[in-house]
């Protein structure tokens, strides 16, 4: 299945309405520095992709299977699957990769998901976010994880 | 032997960081290895690492999990930093405190542990 690329949305620009952004300094002040690892923006902005309505799951497909597998062995954190960032100073970048539910308008969903995770990365964490690229890499369709019947007795 | 041995300042404000961090349910130190901690005596107090800077004044680097579920942690961290600061004033040794850096080096759920890779 080809992939829906949606991309980049530069907050402050047409379609940054959800960002609260305008600091551009790092976070810090006379009292000292504040780092917030990538680890705790990619989960951030995983969960708050996983709330928006239309969205199945995150991951592509090969890294979904593998991930059932690697959660299941306590190997991996669904919340961080399908979502790699790139966190400077003040400022982070979220590329997100997701399946939505059949029947959803994906630019709607995607335009949400985007707003979504600009608006609690950015409370949550008080880094800018500069950008939100986000791949719709398959739709799930009702029944996908039912097994199939068995076509002999 | 004096049970209560007199202790650097430098000990001091790690034993106050180490009280707000433990008072703040929103987060929890790392336990990182080893690698982020303050020997105090016998003990160590973890996710915590006071240093005597150039200056004289003690810098404080506070290692720590944000817990789950996620709250604005800028907002912590000055309420952790606001709270350090006052154990030192009450102690009369606010001039000697520095910095105060704060690493967030993950975001768990409160039982999931300290550790970092």
């Amino acid at each position: 299945m080809s992939d829906f690329q949606n991309e980049k949305s530069e907050t402050g620009g047409d379609s940054g309405s959800g960002s609260t952004g305008s600091r551009s300094e790092p976070l810090e002040s006379e009292q000292g520095r504040t780092t917030i690892a990538d680890g705790v923006v990619t989960k951030v902005a995983g969960i708050s992709a996983a709330e928006v309505p239309g969205v199945h799951e995150l991951g592509a497909g090969a890294a979904r299977a593998v991930g059932a597998v690697t959660q299941k062995v306590g190997l991996m954190d669904s919340r961080t699957q399908g979502v790699s960032v790139e966190v400077g100073e003040a400022e982070a970048a979220v590329d997100l990769t997701v399946v939505i539910d059949y029947g959803e308008s994906i630019p709607e969903v995607s335009e949400e998901v985007r707003q979504q995770v600009i608006k609690r990365v950015e409370g949550i964490t008080g880094l800018q976010v500069v950008e939100v690229n986000i791949s719709v890499n398959d739709l799930y369709f009702p029944g996908d994880d039912e097994p199939e019947e068995s076509r002999v007795a | 032997m004096d049970p209560h041995p007199p202790i650097s300042s430098r000990i001091a404000i790690a034993r106050f960081a180490e009280q707000a961090v433990a008072a703040d349910t929103g987060v929890s130190p790392t336990e990182g290895g080893g690698r982020w901690l303050t020997r105090d005596g016998e003990r160590t107090i973890p996710g915590i690492v006071a240093t005597a800077s150039g200056d004289g004044r003690v810098e404080v680097g506070l290692h720590l999990i944000a817990h789950l579920p996620p709250r604005p942690l800028e907002q912590q961290v000055e309420n952790l930093r606001s709270e350090i600061l006052a154990s030192a004033r009450q102690a009369r040794l606010a001039e000697g405190l520095g910095r105060i850096d704060v690493t967030i080096h993950d975001l768990r759920e409160a039982d999931e542990g300290g550790g970092v890779a």
